[in-house]
């Protein structure tokens, strides 16, 4: 007898929290991709140089930099900032791509019962008239 | 809580739960399945009988648009369930609308109630999907246990009965055995302590909690474990840290110390990572949790917040015998703090606390004053050790001090630890093969490991012992493995 309440149970949970989890959903891929382009490390680290190795460090903190190694250094800074410049602006692309899908996503949950009802009545055409 | 509360959440899902019993979820899997292959070979036939007349093609045409809206509805209802049954699962990474663990009640202990008549409280527990999973892991069948509701007993009339809070899994089955004298007694005549039964159920109850987290990709908590781009482009200078402190190096495999390193995870990848203090009784553990943590980091797996973070564990005896001078203590602290806020990706670990506290005095600094800026700092994490004695001795008295810290007791027991490890290897193993392990079967199999005094090499040898387990046991065509089972075939 309880599976009757299933039928108000489900629609109360459609428009509530279902919406709620649909939105929930988006926002996680949103997330997702803003961290997996590593956006804020990337802004924060823009003109850090390119993967600076641990051996290279101890060189740097016993001998003083020469010329050489000054030059190299920036043009490594510019090569990284490039890079990550260039995947930033790859991520945010990407990001409103996502959002854009999220509310395209919204929208078919919202009409979902209507679409099962317009599949069965248009089944029911095809059969009966 | 009583059971009349639980019973008041369970009414608002009791549809839910009533179609699980007449259409359980694994039945709308297959159905899904079969309409997704059936539909296209439809389709297919209409590409090829539009001329001919053989089928009414107004039929074919009738039954791809029922057969899509009955995936649909499936769908919709599966969206449905799903969304209950992820309620209350663990997240580490906070998302929006979702509630945390504690403030819901698990899904399971739902369904259980929804299978209790309010007369009889033991029979809705062990007619449900986790009571006859907890009974099936003791080596109890489901015909025994019927054969047992349908005998002599006294019936425990189950609203007025008292849950501790949280309510887990575990909680509900030991206030069901304690409860009912019963079914406490027909577990013994099993040879079923109650320790043997709460155990269980915590098993059964962490692996609900893996299934959880391994079907739901969409969490933050999956999505986030995906290996990211460009977390190591940039790295900072290290040489004055390394000084007087070390990199943890990664250790393969988290599986000893799991649980907590997933805390400790948890506790770092806050929006303001929260400090956080370890407490072992020895300090292989404590490195083994920081060895674990940085090996997830290592191999991409770690949450995006400490994803491109490494882990620095400071020496403070170097630190102090290096500090000669008044003053240079705290100038050296100063100094590797803002090297390493500097960096912004490193999380600094102090190997052992209580030392910092002591030498702080010696050297006339007020520890406290000091390292509050840092510990409140939400662009730095800290994490710190201290051997159990040495906490209760130095810290716990200290509640100024204490509530910057989130606290982690690493397990103690070396036997709950290797009970642990053998119950996650057991997980994998039962995906890829027809076996079910029973409690008493790990249990064997932990008792036989621990010869050996370190956990480490226990953990090894449980290991093999599996591995040598394991093709005997399917060469057997063994399905339930029993305590008797591993005597058996590892004599």
């Amino acid at each position: 007898m309880e599976i009757i309440f299933l039928i108000p149970e489900y629609f109360l949970w459609h428009y509530t929290a279902a919406l709620r989890s649909t939105l929930n959903i988006a926002t996680n891929f949103l997330w997702f991709t803003y961290h997996f382009f590593s956006m804020p490390i990337l802004w924060q680290t823009l003109f850090a140089p390119w993967q600076v190795s641990r051996a290279k460090e101890r060189i740097y903190a016993t001998k003083p930099n020469r010329g050489f190694e000054i030059v190299k250094e920036a043009s490594l800074q510019i090569f990284g900032a490039v890079i990550r410049m260039f995947t930033l602006v790859f991520g945010v692309t990407m990001c409103v791509g996502v959002g854009l899908a999220g509310v395209v996503m919204l929208v078919i949950w919202f009409c979902l019962p209507l679409i099962v009802a317009a599949l069965i009545f248009g089944g029911l055409r095809f059969l009966f008239l | 809580m009583t059971f009349s509360d639980i019973r008041k959440k369970e009414g608002r899902i009791s549809g839910l739960t009533a179609l699980e019993r007449i259409l359980p979820r694994r039945i709308r899997a297959t159905a899904k399945k079969i309409i997704f292959l059936v539909l296209p070979f439809v389709l297919m036939l209409l590409y090829f009988f539009e001329e001919q007349a053989l089928i009414p093609i107004e039929a074919l045409y009738a039954f791809v648009l029922f057969g899509t809206a009955a995936w649909l509805v499936i769908f919709m209802l599966d969206s449905f369930y799903y969304a209950h049954y992820f309620e209350g699962a663990h997240v580490a990474i906070h998302e929006w609308g979702i509630k945390r663990h504690e403030q819901t009640i698990p899904f399971e202990i739902l369904e259980i109630v929804a299978h209790t008549h309010a007369a009889d409280l033991t029979e809705g527990f062990v007619k449900s999907k986790a009571g006859a999973d907890i009974l099936q892991r003791l080596n109890v069948s489901y015909a025994v246990a019927l054969a047992f509701l349908h005998g002599t007993r006294e019936k425990v009339y189950a609203d007025p009965v008292f849950f501790d809070h949280p309510l887990t899994l575990s909680v509900y089955t030991k206030t069901v055995f304690d409860i009912d004298k019963d079914f406490s007694a027909f577990l013994a005549s099993h040879e079923i302590a109650r320790d043997d039964l709460i155990g269980t159920a915590s098993w059964v109850s962490a692996l609900y909690e893996r299934r959880k987290e391994m079907f739901r990709w969409w969490g933050r908590d999956s999505l986030g474990r995906i290996k990211a781009v460009g977390k190591e482009w940039a790295r900072s200078e290290t040489a004055f840290l390394e000084r007087y402190g070390t990199f943890v190096k990664p250790q393969e495999g988290d599986i000893l110390f799991k649980k907590e390193i997933d805390e400790l995870e948890w506790t770092l990848a806050r929006e303001a990572a929260t400090p956080t203090m370890l407490v072992a009784d020895r300090l292989h553990k404590l490195m083994g949790v920081l060895s674990g943590l940085s090996s997830r980091i290592e191999d991409g797996l770690a949450l995006p917040q400490i994803a491109h973070k490494e882990i620095l564990v400071l020496d403070i005896n170097a630190i102090d015998e290096a500090a000669t001078d008044t003053g240079q203590f705290e100038l050296l602290m100063t100094e590797l703090f803002t090297q390493a806020l500097e960096s912004g990706q490193i999380i600094v670990a102090f190997n052992n606390f209580p030392a910092f506290l002591i030498a702080s005095k010696k050297h006339g600094l007020d520890s406290l004053q000091f390292i509050e800026p840092y510990l409140n700092s939400p662009d730095l994490s800290i994490v710190a050790f201290a051997l159990d004695t040495l906490y209760e001795k130095y810290i716990a008295s200290e509640p100024k001090l204490l509530k910057h810290f989130a606290r982690i007791f690493v397990e103690c027991e070396d036997a709950v630890i290797l009970l642990r490890v053998l119950e996650h290897k057991v997980f994998d193993i039962e995906r890829q093969s027809h076996l079910l392990f029973t409690y008493q079967a790990i249990k064997a199999i932990a008792e036989r490991a621990s010869v050996d005094s370190n956990v480490n090499l226990q953990e090894n040898q449980a290991t093999v012992l599996l591995s040598t387990l394991l093709p005997r046991l399917i060469a057997r065509d063994i399905r339930v493995v029993t305590a008797e089972h591993v005597a058996e075939l590892l004599d």
